[in-house]
């Protein structure tokens, strides 16, 4: 009874409930594009992060983390034949692999340009990284010592070269002692990673090893889980059984871009909450209005018996149903909108390039995710804080005397 | 003929290739041996030097005690050029001083370098900054010079196995003043390896002038032995019994249109440090 009238009175006045609810439902839109757009950033940064630069769990020798800026070629790891070995018969271990990372310039004869040098196997490192597959233009590595790299499309790009082309990488050993290569470019890389595209000079590891003068040495072991879930349990399992050396998760490796996924939360739930504040400001002065305007007719109601609880239900129920059709179309907007970017993303590319390395591996186009709890979240807060909203209205309302509110109209 | 098999025996330097040819018959000997004695006669008083004496012969025209030096330093890169000069004081090779006087983004900026150690004061930003680890592998105000050529020590002989390659005659261009000179002098070809593995450059060759011994051309090989680069030495001026460069310029082989040059505009020998030029303190004055 009581919710066929509430369900009456929001269409007696259909202007006003129609831009109430419109401000519920464009709120909601933005609120689950947006985060959609956000979640689905931060889950390809962290994807590209772990398929390209650290793996699950990384391994290094102890001091390394304190100079990793530098890349130290001093403080490796001189014999992880055995390490890579035994870690790979771990029942948890999808797969291992061992990279050198070290500074380099790189140099057309014309120009230099500093980038990160990174030693791969030829033969493991896709049980761990995707670099293989990123390969678009030429082929991966066949050998650990053919002379020859692969450049991320952007360091092409910049140097205008393709594949065949020669570039000149010039590195410290580890030793200090210059060391300079002439390489045939193999193959160029796009991985979507800015980190890789625009700053990556990858060669064979034995290659590495021999002209950064490594001996057998690597800076890192990189291993793949296959649950990873279960990530800190197993670090702490390796971390045990190797004291020797540091192993540490791509978590604590991300620790920059975890930080700023973060921070964003916390940005996000500043927006929500205004999102909230401005449906709930709408929804109280629609309810309130409403209450003013029919001062008589609840006069008349409380001449007729209705009691006070009843009137302030009635009002709330108002409110509840502007927030139920407003959550409704939000989310359904919301769900419109979500395809085309779930599908085909939004480019970042221009916009990315400028603001230049803010630590997320985004460098074209990224997508949206479906994130089924921001849609019950929201539909769910849609309801209850247009509901709440319209307690106070309501109970101004409901304190009208009978008499008086008769009068007055 | 192998430049490292000449280098091995230089008596012989220029008798070889002439046996080669004239192998048979009694006036080929006598020949030979003519020939083989003028030319040591000749050139006996510089054949008689191994490397490593070469080397000391140039230390003594390229290390002294106490200096004060005002340089110009003109950086071409991409077709600009950009000139800045400074004024500095040295002490052996241990320490050294130095001020930029222009162009006023560097004015006052000074560098400081005690033995292995370098600190750099920016007037800027009133800060003393240690030149270490990574910092020291950047290039110097823009320069081809690195921090770390400005360290290297001369001593090369600790590091480096000295070995006198051949003789000959080389071409080096130097500006002096405004004009560009171009000189063809006789020099001492050395090779120099690395002992050990620490050292910036596996190889340099030096090409030592062979009648002041002053080095007039550097190359800096890395270790897979391809030249990064060369320095040039020119405008050598006597300065009492020594011979000394003004004129020095860097080019970096990996880069094109990529000069740097230092030319000496005062350069004063055995002259009196005022106290406390090489201290920190110093830096901020």
């Amino acid at each position: 009874m009581l919710l066929r009238l509430a369900f009456r009175n929001i269409f007696r006045h259909f202007t006003r409930t129609f831009l109430t609810f419109l401000a519920i439902a464009i709120g909601l839109m933005f609120l689950i594009i947006i985060d959609s757009m956000l979640t689905g950033i931060d889950q390809e940064s962290f994807d590209r992060i772990i398929n390209y630069e650290t793996g699950h769990i990384k391994i290094f020798d102890r001091g390394y983390r304190e100079d990793e800026e530098n890349l130290p070629l001093d403080k490796s790891i001189d014999s992880p034949g055995r390490i890579v070995k035994a870690v790979g018969l771990e029942p948890e271990v999808a797969g291992v692999t061992s990279r050198i990372n070290f500074r380099i310039m790189l140099s057309d004869g014309i120009d230099q340009y500093p980038a990160v040098g990174i030693a791969v196997s030829p033969s493991d490192d896709e049980a761990v990284f995707l670099l293989k597959q990123a390969v678009t233009k030429g082929e991966f590595f066949f050998t650990a010592s053919e002379e020859s790299i692969l450049l991320g499309e952007g360091l092409a790009e910049d140097f205008d070269v393709d594949v065949g082309d020669y570039m000149t990488i010039l590195m410290r050993t580890k030793y200090d002692t210059f060391q300079a290569l002439d390489l045939r470019v193999k193959g160029i890389l796009k991985t979507e990673d800015p980190k890789i595209d625009w700053a990556a000079v990858v060669i064979p590891l034995g290659l590495g090893k021999e002209s950064l003068d490594m001996g057998q040495g690597v800076t890192e072991i990189d291993i793949k889980i296959k649950d990873p879930a279960r990530l800190e349990e197993f670090r702490d399992m390796l971390a045990q059984k190797i004291p020797a050396l540091e192993v540490v998760t791509w978590k604590e490796l991300a620790e920059d871009v975890l930080a700023i996924a973060r921070a964003k939360r916390g940005g996000t739930s500043i927006m929500l909450f205004s999102i909230f504040l401005i449906a709930l400001i709408g929804i109280s002065n629609t309810i309130l209005l409403a209450a003013f305007e029919r001062t008589r007719e609840i006069g008349m109601m409380a001449a007729m018996g209705m009691r006070r609880g009843q009137i302030v239900r009635l009002f709330v129920f108002e409110g509840a149903m502007i927030g139920f059709f407003g959550s409704i179309t939000g989310c359904l907007l919301g769900v419109l909108l979500n395809i085309p970017f779930v599908k085909y993303g939004i480019n970042w590319g221009i916009l990315m390039r400028d603001v230049g390395d803010v630590g997320y591996r985004i460098t074209g186009v990224s997508r949206g995710v479906w994130n089924i709890d921001t849609f019950v979240i929201a539909f769910v807060a849609g309801i209850v804080i247009s509901a709440l909203t319209s307690i106070y209205p309501a109970w101004v309302a409901s304190r009208l005397e009978p008499t008086e509110a008769l009068r007055k109209a | 003929m192998n430049f490292r098999q000449r280098g091995r025996n230089p008596r012989l330097n220029v008798a070889v290739p002439i046996i080669t040819k004239k192998r048979k018959g009694a006036e080929a000997f006598s020949l030979r041996l003519l020939l083989t004695l003028s030319l040591c006669l000749f050139a006996l008083p510089s054949v008689a030097l191994t490397g490593e004496e070469i080397i000391d012969q140039v230390d003594k025209n390229m290390t002294f005690g106490t200096a004060r030096t005002e340089a110009k330093m003109v950086i071409h890169v991409s077709g600009q050029e950009r000139v800045k000069t400074m004024a500095s004081y040295s002490e052996g090779e241990d320490k050294s001083f130095s001020e930029f006087l222009s162009p006023p983004r560097d004015k006052g900026v000074k560098y400081l370098k005690i033995g292995d150690n370098m600190w750099m004061y920016l007037p800027s930003v009133d800060k003393i900054i240690k030149i270490a680890g990574h910092m020291l592998k950047q290039s110097m105000m823009g320069s081809d010079f690195s921090y770390e050529d400005a360290l290297e020590s001369n001593k090369l002989k600790e590091k480096y196995a000295v070995q006198l390659v051949s003789q000959e005659t080389i071409y080096i261009k130097f500006r002096r003043g405004t004009e560009e000179v171009t000189k063809a002098r006789p020099c001492y070809v050395l090779d120099l390896t690395a002992k050990v593995k620490d050292v910036n450059y596996h190889k340099i060759r030096i090409w030592v002038d062979r009648e002041i011994f002053v080095p007039v051309r550097e190359e800096l090989f890395a270790l897979s032995g391809k030249k990064l680069k060369v320095m040039i030495l020119g405008d050598v001026q006597k300065h009492g019994s020594r011979y000394y460069p003004r004129y020095v310029s860097m080019k970096n082989l990996l880069r094109e249109d990529s000069l740097t040059e230092m030319i000496i505009t005062d350069i004063k020998f055995d002259v009196r440090i005022p106290k406390d030029t090489f201290t920190q303190r110093n830096l901020k004055n």
